[in-house]
């Protein structure tokens, strides 16, 4: 789960980036990066809070 | 050695720890008792009048100090009566005293006499507003109760009863919706609320002054109060008493900044840099996170003197930057080209952020109860604390929204109830619950959509005037969160702190309409007798034909400045900050930072940041960690205090040298 969220987390930014850079800043492209951040952040955070082994 | 990982919730609760002074074991106790309640309606109602005179007089009321002196009234009464007075005593005082001298001192909060001017007045006529001015808000413009400038006239009737129970639901609104969020934010994901120990540690370093043994706090608190009294003397008192005797006042430092925008357009063009002069800041700076306020500063300055000048400015994205600007006009073009959109967009990324981060909490504290294992996180409210069940309180602000709702819907009935529905349960929580959040975490609000009032209208078709001078239920319960918190701090049921309000709003209410309409008898307003009223209202007049009438040809400047890619930008690229720093297992805070200082002008930032760095290189070296985060939001209120007391004199001396009237023989 943590690693799914690495890659959810680092696709999105990979994305926005080439949403601004190769299509001209699409609100549309950088919506859907945005989704994909989201989607990462709140699987980073179920991870943190329900399945990480806490010292 | 690898980084070891912190969740969002364990650093936030390591945070609200530093900033419990107490650490965490308290009492609660009730801070309303009949002496508090007599001395808040006493003090309150004595000055009240004085300060709504002063606003319409002087243009400053001195409500800001007022319920220090109550406070520091009520303990030397304390004292000289052989008796202690508690610091929920002292914090309840503080804050219906603040309620009660607050009241009525900006003319907008009691419009009644506002709009009896309003509506005669040059400017209305000529903008054809003055016959449209709808009956629930001012009688008409030939009305006997205008012409006798009676408030007590039974013309006044409805306007009146209208805004009772507007006040009424507004309170209940704010108590139960701020409750509310608070105790999503402060319970259950843990927010340090980093500035709510200012507040409750100068009412209990008061309190211990009337106690037995003086402690620290007295000590510090008074050290506080000295500075502040110093700076304030300079920096506010100065410039006041000069600004009596003079036609041009003497600052010693420029209020309220040094603009060095000009200076820096050859190296950084469309950047902007103005020094904030308020040095009092630097105690913010001992207070806040050090992690926020530097990311903070680092961002701007990133902003101010790359982003914009090598970036923005070459891809002509800022286009209407041209040099000479000072920074006013850097802000406000920089803002239409871009700012205004990408803030926009970075402050919901708070809002996602946030649900992202509440979300798992929620379903880690059931699986905690199913485990019967209490702690961080929890929705548990500590013994004794006076807590209402959440149901009611969310109930509570349900059913006063919509009564709020139905009543304006009867007021404006062509108006479409779709967009009071959104505004009262989308947009409203949605605001609050940011801004909630971010007072959680900075001490400051930081979602704010411009001008969607008229970009409401436009969209709605609605032509008519009467809109505007209805309150749309767009509401910000953000900062009356930290109001809990403080009672938390000070051990304060929070039961006595409702009721001392639901006794004190009415009275309050029904005195300051009585108030203005004394004060409305002695002279007409504005008139010479009130020269601030005199000087400003006719100009808050034509500012205020000119909003009412600037969607009638359908153009707003302002509108067309949001483009939905920019603000896809802040938005996103926030949200990529965010992860990229949970990546790195970078503390979440900041990310608040960051973002938070990403096109704000760095200038503004220079005393926090002085005030950080004294504290985390000298004063925790000096005092070391604990006891600095316990001393330093004692000397914080004393500094408030102090500049409080300062601007009350000066005050006072403006008014004595306004009433004194010079002869000519």
């Amino acid at each position: 789960m943590e690693k799914l969220a690495y890659v959810l987390i680092f696709v999105g930014a990979i994305f926005w980036v080439f949403s601004i850079f190769a299509m001209q800043g699409r609100w549309q492209a950088q919506l859907l990066a945005a989704v994909i951040l989201i989607v990462g952040i709140i699987i980073a955070h179920v991870w943190e809070e329900l399945f990480r082994e806490k010292k | 050695m690898a980084r070891e990982r912190v969740s969002q919730a364990e650093e936030w609760q390591a945070w609200a720890q530093r900033y419990d002074v107490d650490g965490g074991l308290r009492t609660f106790e009730s801070g309303l008792t009949l002496k508090v309640f007599l001395g808040a309606v006493f003090i309150g109602l004595l000055m009240m009048p004085g300060s709504i005179y002063l606003t319409l007089v002087a243009g400053e009321s001195g409500a800001g100090a007022a319920p220090w002196v109550a406070v520091i009234l009520f303990t030397e009464l304390a004292r000289r009566s052989f008796t202690t007075a508690r610091r929920q005593e002292l914090y309840i005082l503080l804050g219906l005293t603040t309620l009660a001298v607050g009241s009525g001192t900006q003319y907008r909060a009691y419009p009644f006499v506002w709009y009896a001017y309003f509506i005669n007045t040059p400017q209305a006529q000529s903008y054809e507003i003055a016959d449209k001015v709808p009956y629930w808000v001012a009688p008409a413009k030939d009305a006997v109760a205008i012409a006798e400038r009676s408030l007590l006239h039974m013309d006044w009737f409805l306007p009146l009863a209208i805004f009772l129970i507007f006040k009424l639901l507004a309170e209940v609104r704010y108590i139960s919706a701020s409750y509310f969020l608070f105790r999503l934010t402060a319970d259950l994901e843990r927010l340090p609320y980093p500035l709510a120990p200012i507040q409750a540690q100068g009412a209990t370093a008061l309190a211990e002054t009337t106690g037995q043994g003086e402690t620290w706090r007295w000590r510090v608190f008074s050290i506080g109060s000295m500075a502040g009294l110093f700076w304030g003397f300079f920096y506010i008192g100065i410039p006041s008493l000069t600004g009596v005797m003079m036609s041009t006042p003497i600052q010693i430092l420029k209020i309220p900044f040094i603009d060095f925008t000009p200076s820096i357009e050859s190296f950084a063009p469309s950047g902007m840099f103005a020094l904030w002069t308020n040095f009092g800041l630097i105690l913010q700076g001992f207070v806040l996170p050090f992690p926020i306020i530097i990311s903070e500063f680092v961002a701007a300055m990133f902003t101010q003197f790359i982003l914009n000048p090598r970036i923005l400015y070459p891809l002509e994205i800022l286009h209407q930057w041209r040099p000479g600007l000072d920074m006013r006009g850097v802000k406000l073009f920089n803002d239409l080209d871009f700012w205004l959109s990408f803030n926009m967009g970075k402050s919901f990324s708070f809002a996602a952020v946030g649900l992202a981060a509440s979300i798992p909490i929620m379903l880690s504290v059931r699986q905690s109860r199913q485990q019967e294992a209490a702690g961080r996180g929890s929705m548990a409210t500590p013994p004794g604390r006076g807590d209402f069940p959440i149901w009611l309180m969310g109930g509570l602000w349900v059913l006063s929204m919509l009564v709020y709702v139905w009543i304006v819907h009867r007021m404006v009935p062509n108006f479409p109830v779709s967009f009071l529905l959104g505004f009262a349960f989308l947009y409203t929580p949605l605001h609050s619950y940011i801004n909630a959040r971010t007072f959680g975490v900075l001490g400051r609000p930081l979602f704010v959509l411009p001008y969607i009032h008229q970009a409401t209208f436009i969209l709605s078709r609605y032509e008519e005037i009467d809109i505007w001078f209805v309150h749309l239920p767009d509401e910000d319960y953000g900062a009356g969160t930290q109001h809990w918190r403080v009672l938390e701090l000070t051990g304060t049921t929070f039961r006595s702190d409702v009721l001392g309000r639901a006794l004190m709003v009415p009275l309050i209410i029904v005195a300051t309409i009585v108030v203005w309409h004394f004060i409305w008898q002695i002279a007409p307003i504005p008139s010479s007798q009130y020269p601030f009223a005199q000087t400003w209202w006719p100009l808050y007049a034509t500012d205020e034909c000119l909003w009412k009438t600037s969607l009638r040809d359908g153009n707003s400047q302002m509108l067309q400045a949001i483009r939905g890619d920019y603000v896809s930008a802040g938005f996103t690229s926030s949200l990529a900050i965010y992860g990229l720093l949970w990546m790195a297992k970078l503390p979440s805070m900041w990310f608040y930072g960051i973002v938070g200082g990403i096109g704000q002008d760095p200038g503004m930032m220079v005393p926090k940041v002085i005030g950080a760095l004294i504290g985390r290189f000298y004063m925790i070296k000096q005092f070391g960690l604990k006891r600095w985060f316990m001393y330093n939001p004692v000397l914080a209120a004393g500094f408030i205090c102090g500049v409080g007391l300062v601007g009350m004199g000066t005050v006072a001396i403006a008014l004595v040298s306004k009433a004194v009237i010079v002869k000519p023989f």
